[in-house]
């Protein structure tokens, strides 16, 4: 291999390790390492943009790469004031540290250089204090290699261009999957809230909420139309700043400038309104000065419908940054927004129905009452007897852990368990003494009479059963229907048990009362052959532990 | 500084070592130590580090293949140099070679060392690699790009001739291998470094290489055309068998645009038939085979007087720091190398020589050179802060 093999060797070499460069300042970099490792010059400096030739003998430049140079690496970018005989020229090595003085300083002082031109545009100046030594012609063997280095510019500059503009496309991309990802935890969030929240007030501010700690956002609030002569927005709820922004503020839904804003609007057209900018929104402009000074630049405002279509209120979000709400955010926010209508109007239901069916069961009871009220005055001697039965019936079961629910249909059983009497002739009810057997045969008919008398009213509860069983003992011994243990109704066992207990501790008109002793004895000896032995226990428990005493019999 | 600033000790006796301590000390309260021992000697690191510690000097230093004191080379003993005042010194082991972890390696060296540059103008980054670290010449150029002409850049290789790796680095407590001594000697000058090979005219292209191996060359493995150079131009036939015995005899040189020659010496050859050479080799280099004969001592010495001359004086007189590279040794031969010895001795007339036998070094060939890995080479420099 001659010499000239060698140097094109040589060159290939560089123009490879040039060429595997895509990016700019790497390029330069690379450059100048190769060239400062093959001509053992300390520093070098590059140039990209040397303007045309005007005739001045000073040039002002732009430094765009240097290695080697402390001083001159932290230049880079900056404009140099350059002699014009050191920038202009063909490919020369030179000592001339006159020329040098502005790449100078404390540091690194230059008397040598070797200048390389890189097409029409661009230099390339490697800087030393000696000329290093060299029997190669360094001024001709390099161009290729500068010529190589300018269409390497090219590409690299074309390469940044391109990944820039990925780099700007990712960032797009990852912005929108960010707020995407921000809209869909406030969706989430704000459905665990509909699920948690039981009334209207807590569900409103929890969603605003949600929408600024979880969303992100700076201020959720939501405002109900008020059907008012000015078509007013009433804000009921809000989250993200203080109370008094939207006190100072005024909202309408009528056509009229505090109307044309985005909630307004909402509420008007009942579709979602979003300005991005504030700034430069004219239908905005009540609220802007208030808005900016709190640091809002775009709203999101997305109406409530209730279920005809109709416009009740608006949910409106503000974002710290203008441009903040992209189609698929707004779509998931809507969605957002839906639902808590969904919310309201179902809440709102929920209470009308509670309302309806509290009447219901209020009318029920006041019946029920009557027809107590109606048998007690026939038979003075049960006066009370029934309410007081109720009541023990109510705690036994409460201490058995039944829930409050069906105690209350027992209690409301025990209030009338023994409306059949209505249908026995009142001298045998009140008849003091023994009751021959014909008259006894006549009494055990009121639980088939009171069951006959209820049996066609719908109760939540089982309570014409109740009073048809009422009679019926564990063992069987009971009637009408002689039925033993689980036929018996747990409300029935406990009915028993009450009705046993009341009877015994009261006055009779055949007896005396015994007193509270004598009827706990009745229980506890009979205690799981004719009464649910679970059911005594409960009862005794109670007056053992003082929770339940008998009002004073009649 | 004295001439007594470097310390020849023949053996590594606790009793001498801690009296010339103590003595150095009494002169110089804030004084340093840089220990440079032979292999031989690294059962003695400990012993070291026990004594330096006992009289609360600072200690750091390396293991080289063997010692040079004056126009000797030495397989025992230990050079101890002192520091009047002791140099910002850090300890990197385990340098890691992926490129993203380098890079932030690099970083790391450059941000602890940068607070400690101060003003000067002359400081040294003075760096002791393990030479079984693998991108050196990498590691370099990332130093260079960063640092630049803030620092002159002088350094060699430590651990064992048969590039067996051990553990080659140490300060007061820790004995590392895989990673760098790095020392900022201010002021100082930097160092001269010089080879004297000359490029035959025969060059081939290395087509394919991976860090410090040739894999390819003219696209046919390494191996074969490196012996069918030796053969065409030497008339030595190399085999797999006697590859050890030859190799350092033929070091490759990379030849560079402007003539000059970088020498990396193979001292592996992989069983595919590639070259493991100290030092990287740029893909596509043009390489050289290089022989014994072109070696000039003469050219070399010179060149390393007129160098150090440059740095500020001529070397009589004064104490150097020398880094004699140990291929440089095998390819010359033992007795060629130490009549290289006798005439640096002569032609430089020092008041001492202290040096070691390296196993590749850091330099330029003048100040302000640009900074590259080289084998086979001679780095002089000055020791001491009256030397610089």
């Amino acid at each position: 291999m001659n010499r000239e093999q060698q140097i094109l060797t040589v060159l290939y070499e560089m123009i490879l390790a040039i060429s595997g460069e895509v990016s700019l300042k790497p390029l330069l970099t690379k450059t100048l390492q190769q060239l400062l490792y093959h001509t053992s010059f300390p520093a070098g400096v590059v140039f990209l943009e040397v303007p045309p030739d005007s005739g001045a003998e000073v040039v002002s430049v732009r430094l765009d790469g240097a290695v080697g140079d402390f001083g001159l690496i932290e230049r880079v970018g900056n404009i140099l004031t350059l002699p014009r005989a050191l920038v202009r020229g063909d490919a020369e090595v030179c000592e001339a540290p006159d020329l040098l003085a502005p790449l100078s300083c404390a540091t690194a002082q230059y008397s040598t250089f070797f200048r390389l031109p890189v097409n029409h545009e661009g230099l390339i100046l490697l800087l030393g204090q000696n000329i290093p030594h060299t029997e190669l012609p360094l001024t001709r063997i390099f161009q290729p290699v500068m010529a190589n280095f300018a269409k390497a510019i090219e590409l690299c500059r074309h390469n940044d261009a391109y990944t820039s503009g990925l780099v700007v496309q990712r960032n797009q991309a990852l912005e929108g999957v960010r707020k995407v990802n921000r809209a869909l935890k406030t969706l989430s969030a704000g459905n665990e809230v509909l699920v948690r929240v039981a009334d209207e007030t807590s569900m409103l501010q929890e969603m605003c909420r949600v929408a600024v700690e979880v969303g992100g956002y700076r201020l959720a609030w939501v405002g109900f139309a008020q059907s008012d002569e000015q078509k007013s927005i009433l804000p009921v709820a809000q989250s993200g700043i203080e109370a008094d922004y939207l006190r100072q503020m005024h909202f309408s839904w009528g056509d009229n400038e505090l109307g044309r804003g985005p909630t307004g609007s909402a509420v008007r057209t009942r579709q979602p309104q979003v300005v991005q900018d504030i700034r430069d929104d004219r239908s905005y402009a009540p609220w802007r000065g208030a808005a900016l000074q709190s640091g809002f630049a775009a709203v999101l405002a997305l109406p409530l419908l209730d279920n005809e279509g109709n416009a009740f209120g608006a949910l409106t979000i503000d974002a710290a940054e203008a441009n903040a709400f992209d189609s698929e955010e707004m779509r998931l926010l809507s969605e957002l927004a839906n639902d808590l209508a969904f919310g309201i109007i179902n809440l709102r239901n929920r209470v009308e129905r509670r309302r309806s069916i509290e009447k219901l069961r209020k009318g029920l009871e006041d019946a029920l009452q009557a027809i107590a009220s109606t048998i007690e005055m026939r038979d003075p001697y049960t006066a009370g007897h029934q309410r007081r039965v109720a009541h023990l019936a109510d705690a036994i079961a409460a201490k058995l852990g039944l829930d409050p629910e069906r105690c209350h249909g027992l209690h409301l059983a025990g209030m009338v368990h023994d409306v059949g009497k209505i249908g026995l002739p009142a001298e045998i009810l009140s008849k003091p003494g023994k009751l021959l057997d014909i008259e006894f045969d006549l009494i055990k008919l009121h639980p088939s009479i009171g069951y006959e008398i209820l049996k066609d009213v719908e109760f939540p509860w089982p309570i014409a059963q109740m009073v048809l069983q009422h009679h019926e003992r564990l063992d069987g011994s009971g009637y009408p229907s002689g039925l033993k243990g689980d036929e018996i109704l747990l409300e029935t066992r406990i009915l028993t048990v009450a009705d046993v207990v009341e009877a015994t501790f009261s006055f009779r008109p055949y007896r005396p009362a015994l007193g509270i002793d004598t009827a706990l004895g009745e229980i506890s000896k009979h205690r799981g052959v004719l009464y649910d032995g679970e059911v005594v226990d409960a009862c005794l428990a109670l007056f053992e532990q003082k929770e339940f005493t008998f009002d004073q019999p009649k | 500084m004295s001439v007594a600033a470097m310390h020849y000790l023949p053996s590594i006796e606790e009793p001498v070592l801690e009296r010339q301590l103590a003595s150095w000390r009494s002169e110089q309260p804030q004084m340093g130590v840089l220990a440079l021992l032979p292999e031989a000697e690294g059962a003695a690191v400990p012993k070291l580090q026990e004594v330096c510690a006992r009289l609360n000097i600072p200690l750091v230093g390396a293991l080289f293949p063997a010692l040079v004191e004056s126009d000797t080379f030495r397989t025992q003993g230990a050079w101890i140099l002192r520091f009047d005042e002791m140099p910002y010194a850090n300890l990197y082991p385990d340098l890691p070679r992926e490129s993203d972890r380098l890079h932030a390696a690099v970083n790391g060296i450059v941000a602890d060392i940068t607070p400690n540059l101060g003003e000067r103008r002359e400081v040294t980054l003075f760096m002791l690699f393990d030479a079984m670290v693998p991108n050196i010449a990498t590691i370099l150029d990332q130093l260079y790009l960063r640092l630049a002409n803030r620092v002159h850049y002088m350094g060699a290789n430590a651990g064992s001739e048969s590039f067996t790796p051990m553990p080659c680095l140490f300060d007061g407590s820790r004995i590392v291998q895989g990673g760098v001594l790095v020392l900022l000697l201010q002021p100082h000058h930097g160092a001269v470094l010089e080879h004297g090979y000359g490029a035959p005219p025969q060059a081939l292209q290395a087509t394919s290489t991976d860090g410090n191996r040739i894999v390819q060359i003219d696209w046919r493995p390494a191996f074969e055309v490196y012996q069918e150079m030796a053969k065409a131009h030497y008339g030595v036939e190399i085999t797999r068998e006697n590859f050890y015995q030859y190799a350092v005899h033929f070091p490759v040189g990379i030849v560079r645009a402007n003539g000059m020659i970088l020498v990396r010496i193979p001292v592996q050859l992989e069983a595919d038939g590639s070259l493991f050479c100290v030092g990287e080799v740029p893909p596509n280099a043009l390489l050289t085979l290089l022989s014994a004969p072109t070696v000039d001592s003469v050219r070399t010495l010179n060149a390393l007087a007129h160098g150090l001359t440059v740095l500020g004086m001529p070397p009589r007189g004064r104490d150097v720091l020398l880094f004699y590279c140990a291929g440089r040794r095998l390819h010359l031969g033992i007795d060629a190398a130490q009549d290289e010895l006798r005439a640096l001795t002569q032609r430089f007339q020092a008041s001492g020589i202290a040096g070691v036998l390296s196993l590749g070094e850091i330099g330029g060939s003048t100040q302000w050179d640009y900074p590259l890995f080289h084998n086979a080479t001679l780095v002089a420099s000055y020791w001491g802060r009256s030397n610089v």
